[in-house]
């Protein structure tokens, strides 16, 4: 659908055209709509996840740009007690 | 835009396709990925895929506030061995675990807590050998089972608790335990005393009957095989391999699961014959133990004839086999089991509500050859009285054979009513071939 959606206005000759057709596509039942966010969803965390697995913590921070929060003391806790996951 | 950002539902998504070891190192990223990550239902959702826990509890059975705290003991208890190969061996005992709570709870009280990594590792020192990393594992779960030894005869308990079972035929009763480490060390060190072999090839003694029977099973270190000792162990040292050699991996490069010694082979085999039903509690009277007779088609042969149903079975007895014998080298026991049928004893279009047992014919053949044709009168001594909805009347005896394989069928007599007023000619009642099988797996 979002391909579909992309080509038309791609493909699209006249802005008074593309206007009619996205008030046709705007019309697209709530069913469809819902299963086009979860898909969409799915797919990004999925992708996300691939992103995630087997990396270290700050190797994760790099990737996605967040800011290490936690106290010396903290960082020194937490991964203390999550040491069997660091094999 | 930063990831903490994108919502509950995002995240949640995420985490659901993450292994555990990925979600507790999210939790090191920042005090909000740490919240995200403490969410109990995920783990309790791990917690019972991975260890089947409906609870959350610790390796020892102990109680703990969360299932993320749980997870968290477990594999920090096991950080030594691959996760994949614990996860196997907890499957192992769970499997044998439920079937003792719902058939033999007497027996599973028996088995021991686990075993610390130190009491293993005294074992090893003081034996002087490196025990396969799936026989540690198991003994992490559970060290052997605390059994009393007795002379059965005089035993006031009819219990018989070892969890591998046995089987008993005229004098000869044995009931097989798992030793606990304590017992192992010592015992192996008696036994390496007088076979010094077993000391030098690395042979440790891990399961025995608790009868005053020689009934022995001897792990391997190098080659992870399990071996029982036959009739020939202090003269001639001669051992039987218990599991199929192909299937023992004691290293596998890609897959730790894959890893299989034969005591993890033998026992989850053992797990499932028992959940399947091919073997079942014996119960007799007060006497309950597990016996080894199969109970399944086609090693199990049924015959009905005028309502009068036998079903017998064989197992090998490897404390009996002379490897050095000649025509008789492999002892097998067989178990009888009659009954008769709720219409009775039926001939000619007359029912009869008892029948008894007169006389045996027996055919045992070794491979497709005639070794034996036996005639007698009684089974063991007996006259078996049969009357619909009795229990079945069940007697073992046993026979040597010059091969491995063989069989046994034959016929027993039978005179409606009884043999002090019989109330018509006597009949023959088949006893349907049944194999007599060297096993590829030997319990």
């Amino acid at each position: 659908m979002v391909i579909e959606y992309c080509k038309k206005h791609v493909d699209a000759a006249s802005s008074d055209e593309l206007e009619k057709w996205d008030a046709e596509f705007d019309k697209i039942d709530q069913d469809t709509l819902l299963k086009l966010i979860l898909a969409a969803n799915y797919l990004a965390c999925l992708t996300t996840a691939n992103n995630i697995k087997d990396k270290t913590p700050e190797e994760i921070r790099k990737i996605f740009n967040i800011k290490n929060d936690y106290t010396s003391a903290e960082k020194e806790e937490v991964r203390r007690e999550n040491s069997w996951a660091f094999e | 835009m930063d990831l903490e950002s994108v919502g509950d539902l995002a995240i949640h998504e995420i985490m659901e396709n993450l292994k555990p070891e990925d979600i507790a190192r999210i939790s090191c990223v920042s005090n909000r990925f740490k919240s995200f990550t403490s969410d109990d239902s995920l783990w309790s959702k791990i917690c019972f895929r991975e260890l089947s826990l409906t609870q959350p509890i610790d390796h020892l059975g102990n109680p703990t506030p969360s299932f993320k705290e749980a997870y968290q003991t477990w594999r920090e208890a096991f950080v030594m061995y691959p996760w994949s190969l614990v996860k196997r061996v907890k499957r192992c005992w769970d499997n044998i675990k439920t079937w003792l709570t719902n058939n033999f709870p007497e027996a599973k009280e028996t088995l021991c807590e686990g075993a610390s990594e130190v009491e293993i590792q005294e074992l090893e020192d003081v034996l002087n050998v490196k025990l396969p990393l799936p026989t540690r594992i198991l003994y992490r779960f559970h060290n052997g089972q605390e059994i009393e030894k007795h002379d059965h005869d005089t035993s006031t308990s009819d219990i018989s608790l070892g969890i591998i079972g046995g089987y008993s035929f005229y004098d000869h009763f044995v009931n097989v335990y798992l030793l606990p480490i304590s017992q192992v060390i010592q015992e192996t060190q008696q036994i390496s005393h007088n076979l010094g072999f077993l000391r030098r090839s690395k042979y440790v003694l891990v399961a025995a009957s608790s009868t005053y029977r020689e009934k022995l099973f001897f792990l391997n270190c190098t080659n992870g095989q399990l071996y029982v000792g036959t009739r020939n162990l202090l003269t001639n040292r001669d051992l039987m391999p218990c599991v199929p050699q192909n299937l023992i991996s004691l290293h596998h490069e890609m897959d730790s699961e894959k890893i299989q010694d034969a005591m993890l082979l033998w026992l989850e085999e053992h797990g499932r014959r028992l959940q399947r039903g091919f073997i079942k509690l014996l119960e007799e009277g007060n006497a309950k133990s597990i016996s080894l007779f199969p109970e399944e088609s086609p090693v199990c042969s049924t015959a009905v004839t005028n309502g009068v149903q036998i079903r017998a079975s064989a197992l090998l007895v490897p404390e009996g086999v002379d490897l050095q014998g000649d025509r008789e080298k492999y002892l097998f026991s067989y178990s009888i089991r009659m009954s008769l049928q709720p219409q009775g004893c039926v001939i000619n279009g007359m029912s009869h509500s008892s029948c008894q047992l007169y006389w045996r014919h027996w055919i045992i053949r070794a491979n497709d050859a005639v070794v034996s044709d036996v005639n007698g009168e009684a089974v063991i001594g007996m006259y078996p009285l049969l009357r619909p909805g009795d229990k079945e009347f069940v007697y073992q005896s046993c026979s040597p054979l010059p091969t491995s394989s063989g069989s046994i069928e034959g016929s027993f007599t039978f005179v409606p009513g009884r043999l002090v007023d019989p109330r018509g000619d006597p009949f023959l009642v088949q006893v349907a071939h049944f194999p007599l099988q060297l096993p590829d797996y030997i319990f």
